[in-house]
């Protein structure tokens, strides 16, 4: 069986990359799913540490994980749809209302 | 790295898959068109769910390919093509000292778990779900029994959860007259 | 059907939590059907619903415990705050009655959305395992960003809206990533559970991973809290949003993530070591740097909503002196600052409210010649923003007097100076406000008509302030027995 740190290895790579999207890409949509990368890696963390403590806790939270991301993600679209609609565009650099 | 091509032996299925998803991963993070990165999701989460099957947790990883791959990357694609961003897509990047202050950063986040998993690490106290028993009883029966009494409470507040998302849904996206 | 199953739904229903369920559907219903002939349902329903809650919590005393295998708690400390949510969201109704439906249209699914999310944050505070307490948040931050992108016609608000759902998406995943790390560590996801967890391991190494998830989900209700160094997306979510979930959001999105700081960090983990002493480290330099940040980054704003905005930082810097006491007075100081704040802050909002809908401006300058416009308005102004402030004898000094009083106990001393200095400060700039709405003359001279919503709330706020300064024995009593309570639990 592979062992628990290249689970956990891998786990945190990904969620490095997601990190790394969130911080340099500007695009609304891809910042999304950046984040939906985050979430992911920490669903397999979830599960991994499930596998390996012999419970169940882990794998039921994916479940509610899941739909949590579902219903953020529709909000989030559904707001991103709101402004392009307004602005004609998902740039959030284009978005200031940053007065220090 | 000699450790990990003995255990490549042993398991080849998921160090494959993982070296793929962090590939498509960073190809997802990389790409300049959105409609390729939610390609390269997708076939992310795909990667992922075949981990989950070496971790035996077959039920969640059928939900990962129907609710991410099949729901949720679904409205990623249709937000897409709605607002038609596929070609000019508004991709200007921003290039500044923060993007390297971010690459540094998501190393930082790495390097320390990595550290993190170093050090002597026992998982805590070990729960009533061995492998074996699951396997008797099945994966989606063993979630089942946990998600309707431990985690019922949970559970029930989701649903609301759901019900907020849809509304939320429907109140931003639905145009008013101005 | 288990025994434990059966007589926690019979518990259940006689929650404050059900009431506002039900409630939040029956409103959103009704405004479905009737909302255009019948715009005043909405409100009366969200109203009746949060008084309904109140007498609910006051005529079952008897119902605490733990049910739903300790996944829900509801003790004295889930008491108090669902008293405070509650008059937050009294408060919220009563000054969105005319602003919403003027200016964001769709008041009904406001009011509906409204009720869900206090009672998204009482399901916070009295969650008391780690996948409830997670499913919570998201259910109060998702009704939080349909209520601040609620404001189309404003060019900012969609865009405020979509920097606070990102934001808090990430923050919400750095929460999720703690709670993995201390499940991983302690093999179960209910508190008390966890700390006999934590506390047995012989590993080093499972401290450590222990200590680093407890770090992020420190660091998921700090940027809940919005104190310094995850403060930064608050001003712009405050300005986007309506003013009066600007008002909700700083006052009881903040309480509600000082309820599950303390109900995480006060009530279970004293026992593991090491833990507390690394902690109280952490959190005064935190408090210390809010403070100061807050304060100084509010004297130059322009704009009321982002003075406030920075304002209320710095009111979760000074709520973290008592925080980071980790003592019974730290913990009731923060019940009674929180409590005098729902009252100070929603009279500056009201306020806010009452000059956006004649003028339609945040501008300082709108304030102008406020107190010849209307001498009531502005002496709601004047009691609250002193109030905040400090100055005697109103109930923010007595809260500041008792959250410096359990640093000092502490040993604290430069932290309270720090809370001393930064207090000057903020009279400072509180005083700019009332010059411009005292002394100087505005261009504008017509009278500020208040309708009756509003009025019932600029009064509540009043009396609540003053009240609370003159007769603080009406809540400290409470607070100091919810201190002893939870501290109890554990000796």
């Amino acid at each position: 069986m592979v062992p628990l740190p290249h689970y956990l290895i891998f786990t945190a790579i990904l969620f490095t990359l997601g990190v790394i999207g969130v911080l340099t890409r500007r695009n609304a949509i891809i910042i999304f799913m950046s984040i939906e990368l985050m979430l992911n890696s920490v669903n397999l963390t979830m599960v991994t540490f499930a596998r390996f403590l012999d419970s169940m806790d882990g794998q039921v939270a994916v479940f509610l994980v899941m739909t949590v991301a579902a219903a953020e993600v529709a909000v989030g679209l559904a707001l991103i749809v709101a402004i392009y609609r307004k602005k004609d565009t998902i740039n959030v650099d284009e978005m200031h209302i940053m007065q220090g | 790295m000699e450790t990990v091509l003995q255990y490549f032996s042993i398991n080849p299925v998921f160090y494959i898959f993982a070296t793929l998803a962090v590939i498509f991963a960073l190809m997802m993070v990389t790409s300049e068109n959105p409609v390729y990165s939610a390609i390269f999701l997708v076939l992310t989460f795909f990667c992922l769910s075949v981990i989950y099957l070496t971790l035996e947790a077959e039920f969640v990883a059928v939900i990962q390919v129907l609710v991410y791959t099949g729901a949720i990357m679904v409205l990623f694609v249709f937000v897409i093509m709605l607002l038609n961003l596929g070609r000019d897509a508004q991709l200007t990047e921003y290039a500044g000292p923060m993007k390297y202050l971010s690459i540094l950063l998501g190393f930082a986040i790495l390097i320390q778990i990595g550290l993190a998993t170093k050090v002597t690490f026992s998982i805590g106290a070990k729960g009533a779900y061995p492998i074996e028993r699951v396997n008797e009883m099945g994966n989606t029966e063993a979630i089942a029994r946990e998600l309707f009494s431990q985690y019922l409470y949970p559970f029930e507040i989701a649903s609301i959860l759901l019900l907020l998302g849809m509304i939320g849904a429907i109140v931003i996206s639905k145009k008013r007259p101005d | 059907m288990s025994n434990e199953l059966i007589s926690s739904l019979h518990h259940i229903v006689v929650t404050p939590e059900f009431i506002l369920l039900l409630a939040g559907i029956i409103v959103l219903i009704v405004d479905a059907f009737d909302g255009d002939r019948r715009p005043w349902l909405a409100p009366c329903l969200s109203l009746i619903a949060f008084l309904l809650a109140a007498l609910l919590m006051i005529g079952f005393p008897e119902s605490h415990g733990r049910i739903f295998f300790q996944a829900y708690t509801h003790d004295t400390l889930a008491d108090i705050m669902n008293v405070l949510f509650l008059a937050s969201g009294v408060m919220t109704v009563l000054s969105g009655w005319n602003y919403i439906s003027r200016w964001a249209g769709e008041s009904g699914t406001f009011y509906g959305l409204v009720v869900l999310a206090v009672m998204g944050m009482m399901l916070m505070v009295s969650a008391s395992e780690l996948l409830t307490l997670f499913v919570a948040v998201e259910t109060t931050t998702i009704a939080l960003y349909i209520l601040s992108g609620y404001f189309k016609r404003e060019k900012w608000s969609a865009e405020a809206g979509i920097k606070f759902v990102i934001l808090g998406t990430v923050f919400s995943v750095i929460l999720l990533f703690g709670m993995v790390l201390v499940y991983g560590a302690t093999g179960t996801t209910v508190f008390t559970e966890m700390v006999s967890g934590a506390a047995k391991s012989p590993f080093p190494g499972s401290q450590i991973v222990f200590f680093g998830g407890m770090i992020l989900i420190l660091a998921g209700l700090i940027f809940k809290i919005t104190a310094v160094p995850f403060h930064f997306w608050a001003p712009d979510a405050y300005t986007g949003a309506p003013t009066p979930v600007t008002a909700f959001l700083s006052v009881a999105s903040k309480a509600s993530g000082f309820g599950v700081l303390i109900r995480l960090f006060y009530g279970s983990f004293n026992e593991v070591p090491g833990l507390q002493s690394f902690l109280i480290v952490l959190l005064v330099a935190l408090a210390g740097a809010t403070m100061i940040v807050g304060n100084l980054m509010a004297i130059p704003q322009k704009n009321i909503k982002r003075l406030l905005a920075y304002s209320s930082i710095a009111q979760a810097g000074y709520m973290m002196i008592g925080l980071s006491a980790f003592s019974e007075i730290g913990m009731s100081s923060i019940l009674f600052y929180l409590a005098q704040y729902v009252f100070a802050t929603f009279g500056i909002f009201v306020v806010c409210i009452i000059v956006y809908n004649h003028d339609q401006s945040d501008d300082l300058t709108a304030y102008e010649g406020l107190s010849k416009r209307s001498p009531f308005v502005a002496l709601v102004l004047l009691v609250c923003l002193l109030s905040l402030a400090g100055i005697p004898p109103l109930a923010g000094f007595i809260g500041k007097v008792y959250l410096f009083t359990a640093g000092l106990d502490k040993g604290h001393y430069l932290l309270v100076t720090i809370g001393i200095l930064t207090s000057v400060v903020s009279v400072y700039y509180y005083l700019l406000i009332l010059k411009r709405a005292y002394i100087e003359k505005g261009h504008r001279q017509d009278v500020l008509t208040v309708p009756h919503a509003e009025r019932l709330a600029l009064w509540i706020a009043m009396a609540g302030v003053i009240l609370l300064g003159l007769l603080p024995g009406l809540v400290v009593d409470r607070v100091q027995m919810t201190g002893e309570f939870i501290l109890g639990l554990i000796k």
